[in-house]
């Protein structure tokens, strides 16, 4: 045990998020009373990065119509802007979440953890008899696996909020990068629009940039594609769960007894250590 | 424990008694009535009380810190209640445990309602994703209830075997004095 002080006085979580205020967790006092207060956040506040992204998009934007327009673009042009348009995202949205369950998870082995301490500190040296070698095992193989379980699942789920995190900026940034090179660019070409040269000048670009754009599209529906099979691979491990915690892994069956054996609840099976009988 | 009689006259023999000649100040002036009694809770005033009375027997332990519990404790204790209260702390850690669990599954991130809308920050093709991380993450906070709601129900039971436990022997020592009556 690492301290003899009678209670998991102070257990680091792994994997702890960086410093923020309110977290005063894992202290509890010696022994007896466990004066801590859980919360999960708070975690850093939108960056506005989504804001400056619509902002920027925006400012180039009208240009860029009006050159799609006068370039006869027309119908398909302006779907193709749109498309790009509805897929830029808030990165936070997601790094929020994946710090959450990053949180999360902390706090299901912390307290797997706690359980665990506090088992060896207060039962097994005390107690013996049938109820304790019972308690152990509803702990390392029932208790201990829930708490497992769900930390696991927590862990893949930060994990697979990063790479949307991840993927939703990049496409942001490509779509804000190819806005602010073809704004200008457009602008200038629409004041041309009225000599053939201009003209044909003007439809060229347009079809370049909406070439960068079906391309950027494209990228972003493979990076989905991909999501497609890491979602699988989530749908695969949340049904370990749901086995793990429902009957036959069907949660409209209700859950499993998970609760102690009948050996452990039944205080004869329990047999204090004294200077009696040690 | 012994009294020292006069300071003026034991001054000497103390200088050249204690090994270091910074340790004077402190004794000399304490010790004009009394040494300082060494244990850990106080004796009463006049000479210290032989070790079965004192209700700690460790003479004056360096006080280390943060870690007084287990020994002196159980001195004081019934063994048996001693054990007993050991399982209820082990159930308080259930106890906060259980209310960790519980605020895990009532905070559990998810994309709630306007996420979805284009333009909201979800990406359009994201939202069918977006649904179904909340759908999993729905599956995690219900299974995480269960585990709050066994670990609660759990505890009581753990509870309910110290309470019995305790009465038991509290019975059978009962029960032996009549015998030995």
């Amino acid at each position: 045990m690492p301290n003899s002080s009678g209670g998991p006085s102070k257990l680091h979580v792994p994997g702890a998020p960086g410093p923020a205020e309110s977290r005063t967790l894992y202290v509890t006092q010696n022994g007896r009373t466990v004066a801590r207060t859980v919360t999960v956040g708070p975690r850093a506040p939108d960056p506005g990065f989504f804001k400056r992204a619509i902002e920027q998009i925006k400012r180039y934007d009208g240009p860029i119509t009006l050159g799609l327009s006068m370039s006869n673009a027309g119908k398909v042009g302006w779907m193709i802007r749109g498309a790009v348009l509805v897929n830029v995202g808030n990165p936070w949205l997601f790094s929020d979440r994946r710090d959450a369950w990053k949180e999360i998870h902390g706090h299901m082995k912390g307290n797997a953890w706690d359980i665990w301490y506090a088992y060896f500190d207060h039962i097994s040296p005390n107690w013996k008899g049938r109820a304790v070698d019972t308690l152990q095992q509803y702990l390392r193989f029932k208790l201990i696996g829930m708490f497992d379980q769900l930390g696991n699942l927590s862990k893949e789920m930060s994990g697979t909020m990063q790479n949307q995190y991840n993927e939703v900026a990049q496409y942001d940034a490509a779509a804000v990068g190819l806005w602010t090179i073809e704004g200008p660019v457009f602008k200038a070409l629409t004041k041309l629009a009225a000599t053939p040269a201009g003209r044909i000048a003007l439809m060229a670009q347009s079809t370049v940039f909406l070439t960068m754009s079906c391309t950027l599209l494209t990228q972003f529906y493979d990076v989905y594609r991909k999501f497609e099979g890491e979602l699988n691979g989530l749908d695969l491990k949340f049904m370990d769960l749901k086995g793990a915690f429902y009957l036959s892994g069907d949660p409209a069956r209700g859950p499993r007894d998970l609760h102690m054996d009948q050996r452990v609840t039944d205080s004869d099976y329990w047999s204090a250590v004294t200077k009696d009988n040690q | 424990m012994y009294r020292v009689p006069d300071p003026a006259s034991t001054e000497p023999t103390y200088r050249d008694s204690s090994a270091s000649p910074s340790k004077n100040p402190s004794t000399g002036p304490s010790s004009s009535v009394l040494s300082p009694c060494p244990h850990t809770p106080a004796c009463p005033t006049g000479p210290c009380l032989p070790a079965s009375l004192r209700s700690s027997g460790s003479v004056a332990p360096p006080p280390r810190d943060g870690s007084p519990e287990p020994a002196p404790a159980s001195a004081g204790k019934d063994g048996v209640e001693y054990a007993t209260d050991k399982i209820i702390t082990f159930t308080e850690t259930m106890v906060t445990t259980a209310a960790t669990v519980g605020q895990m599954a009532a905070v559990t991130p998810s994309f709630g309602g306007w996420n979805w809308l284009p333009g909201a920050g979800v990406p359009a093709i994201g939202a069918p994703f977006v649904s179904r991380f909340d759908a999993l993450s729905d599956i995690w906070a219900d299974c995480a209830g269960i585990l709050r709601e066994v670990l609660e129900k759990d505890r009581g039971k753990l509870v309910q075997v110290a309470v019995n436990y305790r009465t038991a022997n509290e019975e059978s020592k009962v029960a032996v004095d009549r015998v030995q009556l």
